[in-house]
């Protein structure tokens, strides 16, 4: 690993549940991982093995019972399985929306950044429209402009296209490749229980395991330029061959 | 006229027929139960009367609810923004809106005489805690998810409050007003029989002359003021939906039961 700063530093860290009588659920337990600024990296595991649970820990949105977490950057956010839009305002108005929370101001800068996003997403015909009038994928793309609005450098994203179907699912992997071989130094961590969709999208991938242990590290050995070409990527015997060794190693990190 | 009231009017019309016929053929005595005709004829004869009244009535009404609606909104802000003011002071409203209005409108008309200001008071009364209630349900309405959205991105609890808890209990809200609308009609009338003034006025003063006709009529005129304020309440939110979709209409006209 590069001597750079890393921009996520997680060390020994656990995080259990109370479950009451003096019960408790243990997800993981010194689980220590280090996220380099500008990487992609995907958490990817069957459910219940506490990688949305890390990405909250990652967000702060829930404190860890033991162990620490250094963020070496200032502005994160996130992006959820759900949209999460608010249904009395507009597509634009909910990319607005974090622009007019906390210490922010609407200038006419970000709003200058919101038309670009709504036009990177194919979203700009939509933009006077309330959510009711959109697909579900749509949806999905105002959450990530919305995301995207204050040039985060670090973007967190829970799941976002598991409740999509499958063609809308695989156009949004590719977008949002896109997005992140476009960014200039954004980092991207991504939980999924797709093996296939991390494989695509990461660049390194964490394996977690139910018995809440550390996760395994793989390198996903396919060019970091995966969008650009003429070709779908996912459709080569190459792409297809790495997905088949991460599998392997899948079951291999998976196993009781 | 829309097709789907078609039954209802010739509900209306035969029953209408029917109890004609037995004020006429003197099965009960007109001078316990006019006959629809008897009603509409005394109903033009004093439409002056009537007309002016009403508008009283109304007034008042619409005194009490505004009132109501502004203090009851005030209320729910100030008690979603303190959880120790609302914990020692919700079971007070709870209480007090358990003490029927027939039994405290008298205590209106000593303290606030005769005359428009009991009417209000008693108006206000009935048709505050519906207000209130909805106003704080529809605060706590809110969606955990959108709430931790907003944690994420560091909202204040100002900004929590105007820009997700306040748009999102309108749905809570609106039915809200409507029942208080069709109280406060009920609040006005009692405030009217004990104060003086308006249809409740004309019924009291009916009472004491024997004149069940014009108690009748009346009493229709206060339904349909109600009818009135309930159905521009309807109308303001279908307008409100069309501008912004804070929720599903369908949802409102299903609460409509509680009226």
């Amino acid at each position: 690993m590069t001597g750079s700063e890393a921009v996520i530093e997680v060390q020994n860290l656990t995080q259990a549940y109370p479950l009451g009588k003096g019960r408790t659920k243990t997800v993981f337990k010194n689980v220590t991982l280090k996220i380099e600024p500008g990487e992609f990296v995907a958490f990817l595991g069957p459910s219940g093995c506490g990688k949305s649970t890390m990405l909250r820990l990652i967000s702060q949105l829930e404190l860890p019972t033991a162990g620490k977490i250094h963020l070496g950057l200032a502005r994160s956010s996130i992006v959820f399985q759900e949209p999460r839009l608010l249904p009395w305002q507009t597509v634009k108005e909910n990319v607005l929306l974090p622009s007019q929370l906390g210490k922010n101001s609407s200038s006419n800068q970000v709003i200058t950044k919101a038309d670009q996003l709504l036009k990177q997403l194919g979203l700009t015909e939509f933009s006077e429209q309330f959510p009711q009038a959109l697909s579900g994928g749509m949806k999905m793309r105002t959450a990530l402009a919305r995301a995207l609005l204050l040039s985060p450098e670090l973007l967190l994203l829970d799941e976002p296209l598991a409740a999509l179907d499958e063609q809308t699912r695989a156009r949004l992997q590719m977008e949002l490749r896109g997005l992140y071989e476009q960014s200039k130094n954004t980092t991207f961590v991504f939980v999924t229980h797709s093996i296939r969709e991390a494989c695509f999208l990461a660049q390194r991938i964490f394996i977690f395991n139910p018995r809440g242990e550390q996760p395994e590290v793989v390198e996903v050995k396919l060019p970091k330029e995966r969008t650009t070409q003429a070709y779908d990527l996912r459709e080569t015997q190459a792409f297809f061959d790495e997905t088949k060794r991460l599998t392997a190693l899948f079951h291999q990190a998976v196993k009781e | 006229m829309n097709f789907r009231f078609w039954p209802s009017l010739v509900a209306l019309i035969f029953f209408l027929g029917i109890w004609q016929l037995i004020v006429q053929a003197g099965i009960i005595p007109s001078y316990l139960l006019p006959s629809p005709a008897q009603i509409s004829s005394t109903f033009l004869d004093l439409r002056a009367d009537f007309f002016s009244q009403f508008l009283s009535t109304m007034a008042s009404t619409l005194w009490g609810l505004g009132l109501s609606i502004l203090g009851g909104l005030l209320t729910a802000l100030l008690f979603s923004s303190s959880r120790l003011l609302k914990e020692a002071l919700l079971p007070f409203a709870l209480f007090f809106q358990t003490v029927p209005i027939v039994a405290i409108a008298p205590l209106m008309v000593i303290w606030f005489g005769f005359g428009a200001p009991t009417v209000r008071a008693s108006a206000l009364i009935v048709s505050f805690f519906p207000v209130l209630a909805n106003a704080l349900v529809g605060l706590d309405l809110v969606d955990p998810q959108r709430l931790e959205l907003f944690r994420a991105y560091k909202a204040t609890p100002w900004q929590i409050l105007w820009k997700l808890r306040v748009p999102g209990s309108l749905a809570s809200l609106l039915p809200g007003f409507r029942v208080a609308a069709g109280l406060a009609v009920i609040g006005a009338i009692v405030g009217e029989f004990v104060g003086g003034g308006g249809l409740g006025g004309m019924i009291d003063s009916a009472r004491t002359q024997q004149r069940p006709d014009i108690v009748f009529a009346a009493v229709i005129m206060s339904s349909l003021l109600g009818l009135i304020l309930v159905g521009v309440i309807h109308l303001i939110t279908i307008l409100l939906l069309r501008y912004r979709p804070f929720f599903h209409l369908h949802s409102f006209q299903q609460g409509s039961n509680n009226l």
